[in-house]
């Protein structure tokens, strides 16, 4: 191998990792935030893309069909939860009703429009509003389930949006425009500014959230609700309302990362499964629990993947997923000791 | 005294158990027989995966969540059809040289794997499960690859050759075996200890269980049956893809279990007969009465998966309650089986001395010596957060002293918990840790892990039937002395509170201690409960001459049963007497109702 | 003029077959420490989860400034100004002090100067202005005590609840502690209710207590008229005691 072969399959990594790095990234988010392991998480990528796609060929996305009826029982639930604690039904109704009319608007919008920025804006929206109805549909109700019994449910998540997906926009990839068509030559090889503009997301996208965590006080509560929900509740902090908007933001990210990653592999309803358990490899050299870590972790996957792939490309999943063993038991080792109580 | 509190729920008497067994050997024998190969098919399938989910159920059992055992059944599938095609190795060495090598590379990988905790295990499982899937498809001179392994040769059993009808009647022989063979390892004596594994290790290892062994014993047992349904598979099929042992047939299994339920072999078969049942249907119902593309019935299995785990755990034993009974020993017996207890001295004293801990920046205990002789009960009192739980499991090896030492007559105390109970110590906890899912009796029974013998091997064989029912005796031996025999075979969650210390009593009475630590025990209690408990003690330490560590808030239970009394304070001994003398030492006063300026 | 600012009335709490606080009435005025004093188990901390709503009430009202609370969720109990230092402190361990200090003011994160809400909290307990990066796990036991009360102070709070604040702590410290919510008490007319084991140093601090036994109020008067009582010495160490206890 010369150097120009490594340094094309550095970029080839790099930019296979800045995908990867969105879906990590949100993996990491939930998990701080609500102590879930989302093994469902590529799934969003799915669907945004597909969503986007659906919006392209001038169709509605029948994602608004799942997201209507989802959201309908997620608000039976809340209703019969006000009654039987004696609260205003009124409240979640008009919250409900709220959403669904912005999303509604957003989404007739997007099926008239000739805009790419509406499309895609609309399609983030659609897939985002996902998130929260599946934490209410399968964590809320049991928000003292174990971690274990928490990643058996993702397992069935997946088992849920994986087929539908295959459901509502058949077997065949569906293309999506990029932003931009163009490459930038870059020494002997060039990117194309898609691969960029993703990287650049991802790399913003972090930055955020990590400013976000860190610094802002709504993101503290965030965390602080996952971290000791008694003293979050004792703080004021709504630890149901911060569940849910942690699943939105994920989710939000992870369909981002598909409305981007669509035009480079096209968009068809297998292409999130992998992605994610990829974006999970590298959020675990984090522990879950670091964004800047996962981040590497995800790019260093994504260089790995691209040497493997030279070195034998039938064998490389096989090598990339053999990877997530030693790094978990070296996260496992160096692991703080909990302080938390949960 | 009505057991039955759920409606629905339905006991499976023993003494009918024969008769049914012989019952559905008959249906099946019509079955595999009569019907078309088609359905004769199916009930291989079904067969199949009832051998994958006992061993899984198993595993999960014992808190082990496998998300990758497709790839097991995979392994065992492949060797057996390479053995078989490619080698010329006659069926009844390969599939014990698949089984063989399935349980090596379990081992391996639950020597890697299986210390993880929490969700990381499961991970990992996913890992190496789609890992070596990925294998399947890439060795393609070895397993054919994605175009998959054809001609495969047939099951051959001593010259005769067994089609598919043979193949189905042989995996469910194997079914019926493996059925047995756990049914009674779930009620010997390491199903016991797997059980208080899942939801109480600390609990299990305090009574002398070596965790991570019992673990992967229960993994690599559990690769055994998964290679061996894969050998099945192989055999039955005649024709191998790896697509049958991809991620989503580890999701299947894990379906599979959680829909029968995880508490009792049976579950196993249920859910794996149900599995099938269900996804015929749910084919059917989507191909064709609704047009839809394949893969559909997978979120319907998605949704199943969800519901179950959050409204009912048990699976579908949640309404039906098979109850085992436990055996009799004739008389005699009781004396014959030796106990750890025999064979080491009786301890005299247990003595702590200047101990302290440290908990990042907190001081908890700061050079504490306070002794425990035999025939004395010993009070340890003091106010909320001085240290008393800190210094019990400083005792108990649970959380070992940072300096300072423990020791009994003499020799220190073990490091690791699970020898504690054989220099004869034993213990209750603060919060009852009793399992759920067995009878007062079988709790009980746990006290005497130590001085069992019975692995899975002989459990399986049915070997442990003298040893169970000593076992039992002496179990009933230790509830009388509590007063609670009658209650032996209830649930252990019939009992109140009060009742369950004294059956966590019980418990430690097994290994016949001479030194018992109660943790907290009267917290709960109602008088007439707490009565009963200071008339136990006093005939323990009277009549065994036991030597009793009481650590309690309870002052009226304190006052009127111990001997001696330590007091502790922000992590110091305050003081220490006889009750009179306590109750009137004006430093003791001022800790508990605080001092003024 | 009413100045009660919480007025319990009848108040039962209970899981299942226990009944853990039984029928407790008692009122609270604006700048007053009410304490309640028992032994281990007595209910006391059942009955102010059920004051924030964390736990269920089985009968019975409570009312916050002649307003009936009902059912009303914890999050908007906090934020009319109802706070509690929990038992066992429910820090934020992982997360640091000024983080843990800061996030107790999320109810009131629009109204209120946090940085000078902050300061407030260095000037009465200074040693969190020296740790204040540190993780709070870290912290002894008096320092992660002072982190919890002041989580808790610095929005300002209307009533106060503070449950066994003196838990494993040296003398010292809760002296300290104690000074510190006495002389808020005093400045801000700030309304406790405290609930104590320690019950010497509660009565000298409050204005009116409860002796609870078994979920009953079974002793009321003033902080003196209580810390003579023979009964409360009955009611920590048990019979004997109390008689030969009221010679010294």
């Amino acid at each position: 191998m010369d150097l120009q072969t490594a340094l094309f399959l550095l970029a080839d990594g790099l930019t296979n990792g800045a995908v990867y790095a969105l879906v990590g990234v949100s993996l990491v988010l939930i998990y701080t935030t609500t102590r879930v392991v989302n093994i469902a998480q590529g799934e969003y990528v799915t669907f945004g893309a597909l969503t986007l796609a659906s919006f392209i060929e001038g169709a509605i996305a029948p994602v608004v069909w799942v997201v209507g009826i989802g959201g309908a029982v997620s608000l039976a639930l809340d209703v019969r939860q006000a009654i039987l604690n004696r609260r205003s039904v009124v409240r979640p109704v008009a919250q409900y009703a709220a959403i669904g009319a912005v999303l509604a608007a957003l989404t007739l919008a997007a099926w008239h429009t000739r805009s790419l920025a509406l499309q895609m804006l609309a399609a983030l929206a659609l897939v985002s509003a996902l998130g929260p109805i599946v934490y209410r549909l399968t964590v809320e109700p049991k928000p003292g389930s174990s971690t274990v019994v928490l990643v058996i449910i993702g397992v069935g998540v997946s088992m849920i949006m994986h087929p539908m997906a295959l459901l509502l926009w058949g077997p065949d990839p569906r293309s999506v425009p990029a932003i931009s068509d163009g490459r930038l030559p870059l020494g002997p090889m060039d990117i194309a500014y898609q691969s960029l503009f993703v990287m650049a997301v991802s790399i913003l996208a972090t930055l955020a959230l990590f400013a976000f965590f860190r610094f802002t006080l709504l993101g503290k509560a965030l965390r602080a609700a996952s971290v000791n929900r008694e003293g979050a509740q004792y703080c004021g902090i709504p630890v149901v309302l911060a569940g849910r908007l942690s699943f939105f933001l994920a989710a939000a990210l992870s369909a981002a990362s598909g409305l981007l990653l669509a035009p480079l592999v096209t968009a068809h309803y297998e292409m999130g499964f992998v992605v994610g358990l990829k974006g999970f490899v590298g959020a675990a050299m984090g522990g879950l629990v670091n964004y800047p870590l996962s981040v590497a972790g995800v790019v260093t996957l994504g260089a790995l993947e691209s040497f493997a792939s030279f070195l034998s490309s039938s064998y490389r999943d096989a090598l990339v997923f053999a990877l997530v063993i030693p790094i978990m038991l070296w996260r496992n080792r160096h692991a703080q000791e909990d302080l938390d109580e949960h | 005294m009505n057991t039955e509190r759920l409606s629905g729920r339905t006991a499976i008497r023993a003494s009918r158990g024969p008769w049914v067994m012989a019952m559905l050997v008959a249906v099946g024998l019509v079955l595999v027989s009569q019907l078309s190969t088609y359905y004769v098919g199916l009930l291989a399938l079904m067969g199949i995966n009832a051998l994958v989910c006992i061993g899984l159920s198993f595993v999960l059992g014992t808190g082990q969540v496998s998300l990758g055992h497709a790839a097991f059944v995979g392994m065992g599938a492949y060797s057996c059809a390479i053995l078989s095609r490619d080698f010329g190795v006659p069926t009844l060495l390969a599939i014990p040289a698949s089984m063989a090598l399935c349980m090596a590379v379990a081992y391996v990988l639950g020597r890697i794997t299986l210390r993880l905790k929490g969700h990381s295990l499961p991970l990992a499982t996913l890992a190496w499960g789609m890992a070596i899937y990925v294998c399947f498809v890439a060795a393609i001179d070895v397993t054919g690859g994605a175009s998959g392994f054809g001609d495969v040769p047939p099951l051959n059993v001593f010259g005769i050759t067994m089609e598919t009808r043979g193949v189905t009647l042989l995996a469910w022989v194997c079914v019926g075996l493996a059925y047995i063979a756990f049914r009674r390892i779930y009620r010997g004596r390491v199903g016991r200890i797997a059980k208080a594994i899942k939801a109480q290790s600390v609990m299990a290892t305090a009574f002398g269980a070596d965790v991570p062994a019992v673990k992967m014993k229960a993994f690599v047992l559990s690769a055994a049956l998964a290679a061996l349904a894969g050998c099945f598979y192989a055999f039955y099929m005649r024709f191998l893809s790896p697509t049958s042992f991809a991620i989503g047939a580890s999701f299947n299994y894990l379906i599979m279990v959680v829909l029968g339920g995880a508490a009792h072999p049976i579950g196993a078969i249920i859910g794996a007969v149900t599995f099938v049942l269900m996804e015929l249907a749910a084919q059917y119902l989507f191909a064709k009465a609704l047009g839809m593309p394949g893969q559909m019935e997978t979120m319907l299995f998605g949704a199943v998966l969800i519901v179950m785990l959050l409204r009912w755990p048990d699976g579908l034993l949640t309404w039906l309650k098979p109850r085992e009974e436990i055996f009799e020993a004739p008389d005699g017996h009781a004396a014959k089986l030796p106990q750890v207890a025999d064979a080491r001295p009786a301890v005299k004293r247990v003595d702590v001395k200047q101990v302290t801990k440290r908990f990042g920046g907190l001081h908890a205990l700061k050079g504490v010596s306070i002794s425990v002789p035999t025939g004395r009960i010993t009070g340890l009192i003091g106010p909320n957060g001085a240290g008393k739980s800190t210094l019990f499991n400083a005792v108990t090896a649970v959380s070992p002293a940072t300096t300072g030492e423990v020791r009994i007559d003499g020799a220190p105390l073990p490091r690791h918990v699970r020898d504690v109970i054989r220099t004869g110590m034993a213990r209750t906890f603060q919060h009852v840790q009793l399992v759920p899912e067995l009878t007062v009796l079988q709790n009980v029974m746990i006290g005497g892990y130590i001085d069992g013998r019975a692995g899975l091997v002989s459990s399986a064989l049915g070997l442990d039937r003298t040893e169970e029912a000593v076992m039992a005796g002496r179990a009933r031996a230790a509830l009388k002395q509590v007063g609670l025999l009658e209650a032996a075979d209830r649930p252990i969650g019939s009992l109140p509170l009060g009742s369950q210390r004294l059956v966590e009593v019980a418990r430690a009475l097994m290994s016949r201690p001479d030194v018992l630590l109660l943790d907290e025990p009267a917290a709960g209690l109602r008088a007439g409960e707490k009565a009963q408990l200071v008339e136990l003690l006093k005939s323990l330490r009277d009549e065994r001459g036991m030597a009793i560590l009481l650590v309690e808030h309870d002052m009226e239970l304190v006052m009127s049963c111990v001997d001696h009394i330590f007091v502790l304070n922000h992590g110091e001994l305050l003081a220490e007497g006889d009750c009179h003398q306590i109750q009137t030492n004006p430093a003791v006063i001022s800790a508990y109702l605080g001092t003024e300026a | 003029m009413n100045d009660t600012v919480l007025d319990v009335q009848n108040l039962t709490v209970g899981y299942g077959p226990i009944t853990a606080v039984d029928n407790i009435s008692f009122d609270v005025k604006a700048g007053s420490l009410v304490t309640l004093i028992g032994a281990n188990g007595a209910g006391k901390t059942t009955l102010l989860k059920a004051l924030m709503g964390a736990l269920p009430v089985r009968s019975g009202s409570v009312r916050l400034d002649g307003v009936e609370l009902g059912q009303i969720p914890v999050e908007e109990r906090v934020r009319r100004g109802m706070y509690l230092v929990p038992e066992k402190r429910a820090l934020f361990a992982s997360m640091k002090v000024e983080d843990n200090l800061r996030l107790g003011a999320f109810a009131k994160r629009r109204s209120l100067d946090i940085e000078r809400g902050l300061e407030r909290i260095f000037t009465l307990f200074p040693v969190l202005k020296e740790r204040r990066e540190q993780q709070a796990g870290t912290l002894s036991g008096g320092e992660q005590q002072m982190v919890a009360i002041g989580r808790a102070l610095i929005a300002q709070p209307r009533v106060l609840l503070l449950d066994e604040p003196s838990i494993g702590l040296a003398p010292r410290i809760v002296q300290q502690i104690m000074e510190v919510v006495v002389e808020l008490k005093r400045k801000d007319r700030l309304t406790v209710i405290l609930v104590e084991q320690n019950a010497r140093l509660a009565l000298r601090a409050a204005d009116e207590a409860c002796l609870v036994e078994v979920g009953r109020v079974v002793k009321r008067g003033s902080g003196s008229e209580l810390a003579n009582d023979p009964a409360l010495l009955r009611s920590y160490l048990g019979g004997a005691a109390s008689e030969t206890a009221t010679q010294h």
